[in-house]
């Protein structure tokens, strides 16, 4: 989910918020009722404590799932990170700050927003793409008439 | 008398004539993803891999639209704003892209899977749903988004109020379906990860017998 709306973001919101001031205002003028801000504060925090649930669930049998499930959620962490670090100041700016700065400045800053916004899906699709393997991971190691377990000597 | 079998003599005994129950010895090539030298099972699930990664995508996008921008068209004012900040690219141009997109993954899926007959249905149900979710898009949310986005504000805006409703309300069947969707493919690709563990198991035992 967090993916999709990710990439929504960059694809659909970012290319439209160059244009300033009249872009911004647009967008503070269409969002009062609810903000992206808002449902990023519930997802966000909702995929960690999934994650987390995951690793714990799955923290002895296979430590390379383990690894995996550990590195999805460490990546969904730095994607908050990267969220409170560089994009926050920069939703100050473009969506809460009068809008008095020049219109080259807020293109800048639009500019960076995007840019920050493709590192921040670069760290959720490969926090994806481990999840997914290590449900494939635990999907085979569970299989019917599998030895259960059966490699995990051989990836310690 | 019974002759106890020392620990020595039990080892150095071919294990066919001790029994033939097969045991785990731990070194046994393993069905191990990152070891995979099936490609036909590489390919199975890489193919049901993506038509849930694309699936997942669009159900946190529509959620996305559901929980953020929909809420906000509370009038004229704001469909106004909502327009005019949508020049350059609008969320038609994503999901007109990420749907057909899903649609050709699943597709593609269904063709690498088409043998197992219980993934196949999963799939084939997974696809006739998002086929469904295609059909309710173009004949429910398209005559709306013209209405709201497209033409003239010039009706009244409980007019329009009445419309916003009926939108959210096609989009929680639209997103119920997509999720419907997304569990379909994210079970069957469970069972071909189960499926193509087998196989390669049976291949290992029956290259270590050969």
């Amino acid at each position: 989910m967090l993916l999709g709306t990710g990439a929504y973001e960059s694809v659909v919101v970012a290319p439209n918020l160059p244009g300033a001031p009249s872009s911004l205002e647009h967008a503070r003028g269409f969002y009062r009722a609810t903000n992206p801000g808002t449902f990023f504060r519930v997802l966000s925090p909702g995929t960690q404590i999934v994650l987390l649930l995951a690793l714990l669930c799955n923290w002895g049998p296979v430590p390379v799932t383990r690894w995996r499930l550990a590195g999805a959620l460490a990546l969904a962490i730095l994607g908050d990170v990267i969220t409170f670090k560089f994009h926050y100041p920069r939703n100050t700016i473009l969506f809460s700050d009068p809008l008095t700065r020049s219109a080259a400045d807020l293109d800048r800053v639009a500019t960076e927003w995007a840019a920050g916004n493709y590192v921040r899906i670069g760290a959720i699709l490969t926090a994806v793409v481990l999840a997914m393997v290590s449900l494939i991971r635990i999907a085979r190691d569970t299989a019917p008439g599998e030895q259960p377990y059966s490699n995990s000597s051989a990836t310690r | 008398m019974k002759t106890a079998i020392s620990e020595s003599t039990r080892y150095a005994t071919p294990t066919s004539t001790l029994d033939h129950t097969e045991k785990y010895s731990g070194n046994r090539p393993s069905p191990n993803l990152g070891l995979d030298r099936n490609w036909r099972g590489t390919v199975r699930l890489v193919s049901s891999f993506l038509p849930l990664l694309l699936l997942s995508m669009l159900f946190g996008a529509s959620s996305f639209q559901l929980a953020v921008d929909a809420p906000n068209w509370t009038g004229v004012p704001a469909l106004e704003h909502y327009r005019a900040f949508y020049p350059v690219i609008n969320p038609g141009t994503f999901f007109q892209t990420l749907l057909p997109t899903a649609l050709l993954a699943l597709l593609a899926a269904l063709v690498c899977n088409w043998r197992p007959t219980p993934t196949r249905s999963r799939l084939a149900g997974a696809l006739a749903v998002m086929v469904l979710v295609g059909v309710l898009t173009f004949t429910f949310h398209f005559p709306r988004n013209k209405i709201l986005f497209g033409d003239p504000l010039t009706r009244p805006a409980a007019f329009y109020h009445q419309i916003v409703t009926e939108w959210i309300a096609g989009d929680y069947l639209r997103l119920a379906m997509i999720l419907a969707a997304v569990i379909l493919v994210a079970m069957s690709m469970i069972r071909i990860a189960r499926d193509t563990a087998r196989k390669e198991l049976r291949d290992s035992n029956s290259s270590v017998t050969r």
